[in-house]
């Protein structure tokens, strides 16, 4: 290494090609290798609890035609969508006033964005739960402003896995909302007011499509992990929805049936690829912006 | 009596979260009458009996949560000098798939019956050697060579128990003693449901309330079951085994699918608690105490089992988890409310109508899809 260096600047501009190695060794062990064992139990035979045969059989993948299995894709799908849009609709706004309005105590908030995020899922979760409760502290709060009479009924329903939803992932859209406002050429805004866009148009035609890149992105990086949720569903939602999650993870641990646990990871690995490539046709020119951001 | 018992054994108890919730106060009080020094417990019968500095000084427990009274352990602890930890699972289903993936390091595991015959056709259990554990001999013979273990090779019984449903007298107003009648009141008290997360003990209350068997292979009797439990969807709280307990104890759950002995739990936060076994019958399981294949010290394991399967010892673990022990005298060392309780030591005649989960890999697939048919209902 050193007689290398000693040859002069020369090499460090043309780096040997090997250098790449270890990220690609990562990428093909730890990246590839474990999709290739989903796909290889996807089309296996599986004969009482684990013999299984590993071929080309497409049983397990026919059997998710069921309505049964359709309409847990469908609903998750739908789940994760309101679930990113909520996230959105919090998310945008704030990352606007954060990137544009504050000046002074921005790394403080950025950081208070963060901090929920270094605590385990787990336990954020959680206490929601303990939140939610008919009779916790929400109910204590709004029973006390006389807002409500009863219990409140929250947990257990698709409004409490919502919210879990939305709080859990809020940063992960936060982020990169940020990022491309903070990077929003105010120049390009005032122009827009100064030759007769009012407030809206001059946000819809100029501030919303820079920071498109930084939507998408933040949606990405909301919706994909939502799809796959397992602890916001199984806690707030009393495990009794339609979500992909847990019921994939019964395939595992309570039907014991590793090919068919692998044909419907399969399936939505497949779905999520659909969704991201249909994006990025829409973006189409956008590509390179995205990929600058991603 | 024999002839139910003889129909091979199953599905547990199991509290992941509630390792946190420590039982009754008074309990625990009940529990130190009889933390003896524990290797005299033992009778030493001379051939082969390894003398306590034989074995291992490590001994990694892989259990059920709340399900090995803590004064047990550290007694055993204290009595071989050996270093315990214990790690948690919360089915049988996730201790074969934990195991059969390949994960090492525990010496001491309890499943239930049934998976002790999946985990054994599949090499995952250590052969016990019955030299190490004379103490077998306290074990009521009706607890031994059951269908899933005919000799005993991979396992000894821990306890046993029944899975039925519990509910508070406070709030409900009917007297609740049937499977029909946990179906036929879900919407008058919807929300206030709960139901395990397990597919055997669920979708055989199904099964039962129409008078089939739990391991029936028969699709029409599965679908019968699971149209029944999709109807009563709507007004359950929450589909659980590890929260159950503590909803009930907050009064947010008033009637709950589960085994006997976690509505003991909730004892102490609400007295009108009533735990029945449903009058149609209902599975009934014996959990067992068996040594992984991969245990890296199984002669501690093996001395662990004996040294527990005392009456003296087997009282203190029926005073914590409230099941039933398998020995033979263990309930004049139990506290007497709780070895009187009909509800831990069922009536012999209604013992007869319990029926024990068979292992049958075909039922099972049956009931995990419709299990999955349930859940995304």
């Amino acid at each position: 290494m050193r007689a290398r260096r000693a040859r002069g600047p020369r090499s460090a501009v043309a780096e040997p090609g090997w250098l790449i190695a270890p990220a690609w060794l990562y990428h093909t062990v730890l990246l590839a290798a474990p999709l290739v064992i989903v796909v290889a139990y996807a089309f296996a035979d599986r004969e009482g609890f684990f013999t299984i045969t590993f071929g080309l059989y497409t049983e397990n993948l026919e059997r998710l035609w069921d309505p049964v299995y359709l309409r847990i894709y469908r609903d998750t799908f739908i789940a994760a969508g309101v679930g990113t849009v909520g996230c959105l609709l919090i998310g945008y706004p704030f990352a606007y006033w954060l990137g544009t309005r504050v000046h002074r105590h921005r790394t403080l908030l950025l950081l208070l964005v963060i901090v929920p995020f270094w605590t385990s899922i787990l336990i954020r979760t959680y206490a929601w739960a303990l939140l939610l409760r008919p009779r916790g502290p929400l109910y204590g709060v709004l029973h006390g402003l006389g807002l409500i009479d009863g219990p409140l009924n929250l947990l257990g329903s698709s409004r409490a896995v919502l919210i879990g939803l939305v709080y859990d992932y809020l940063p992960l859209m936060v982020f990169p909302l940020y990022v491309s406002i903070e990077r929003l050429d105010r120049r390009v805004v005032e122009a827009a007011r100064d030759l007769g866009g009012n407030r809206w148009s001059a946000f819809r035609r100029t501030t919303l499509p820079l920071t498109m890149p930084g939507l998408i992105t933040g949606c990405l990086l909301v919706f994909i992990p939502m799809t796959g949720e397992y602890v916001v569903p199984t806690f707030l939602g009393g495990g009794k929805g339609r979500w992909f999650g847990p019921i994939v993870a019964d395939q595992f641990l309570e039907a014991l049936n590793y090919p068919f646990g692998a044909a419907m990871s399969l399936v939505l690995v497949v779905a999520l690829l659909l969704v991201i490539a249909g994006y990025l046709k829409v973006m189409g020119s956008r590509a390179g912006e995205l990929e600058a951001v991603l | 009596m024999t002839d139910a018992l003889g129909a091979s054994p199953l599905s547990r108890r199991g509290f992941l979260k509630a390792a946190v919730v420590l039982p009754a106060a008074g309990v625990l009080a009940a529990c130190s009458a009889d933390v003896g020094p524990p290797a005299t417990d033992a009778p030493d019968t001379g051939s082969g009996s390894p003398s306590p500095a034989a074995i291992e000084d490590q001994l990694n427990v892989y259990n059920w949560a709340a399900y090995l009274n803590p004064a047990t352990l550290k007694a055993f602890t204290k009595a071989y000098d050996v270093e315990t930890t214990i790690d948690f699972y919360a089915s049988n289903e996730e201790l074969i798939a934990k195991l059969q993936g390949g994960a090492a390091g525990y010496d001491l595991v309890a499943p239930t019956g049934y998976a002790v015959q999946i985990m054994a056709d599949e090499g995952l259990l250590y052969e016990l050697d019955h030299a190490r554990i004379p103490n077998m001999s306290n074990v009521d013979p009706r607890f031994l060579g059951l269908p899933f273990d005919p000799e005993n090779r991979y396992s000894m019984p821990k306890d046993w128990g029944t899975t039925g449903f519990g509910y508070l007298q406070d709030f409900v107003e009917e007297e609740m003693t049937t499977w029909e009648d946990f179906f036929s009141l879900a919407e008058k008290y919807s929300g206030k449901y709960t139901v395990l997360d397990s597919s055997p003990e669920v979708i055989g209350a199904g099964l039962k309330r129409h008078g089939y068997s739990y391991n029936t292979t028969n699709p029409d009797e599965v679908d019968e079951a699971v149209a029944d439990l999709v109807a009563i969807k709507p007004h359950i709280a929450a589909i659980t085994s590890s929260e159950y307990r503590q909803m009930m104890s907050r009064g947010d759950a008033w009637v709950a699918l589960g085994w006997n002995g976690d509505f003991f739990y909730v004892l102490e936060d609400q007295p009108s608690v009533r735990y029945v076994i449903p009058e149609e019958g209902t599975e009934y399981w014996v959990d067992t105490w068996s040594v992984p294949a991969t245990a890296e010290h199984p002669i501690a394991a093996m001395e662990f089992i004996n040294w527990v399967l005392t009456p003296e010892n087997q009282g203190r673990e029926t005073n914590y988890t409230y099941y039933a022990s398998a020995v033979t005298g263990a309930q004049e060392h139990t506290d007497p409310a709780i070895a009187s309780d009909p509800s831990i030591y069922p009536d012999p005649t209604v013992i007869d109508k319990l029926e024990a989960n068979d292992g049958n890999p075909e039922a099972l697939d049956l009931r995990s899809e419709g299990w999955t048919r349930f859940k995304s209902a």
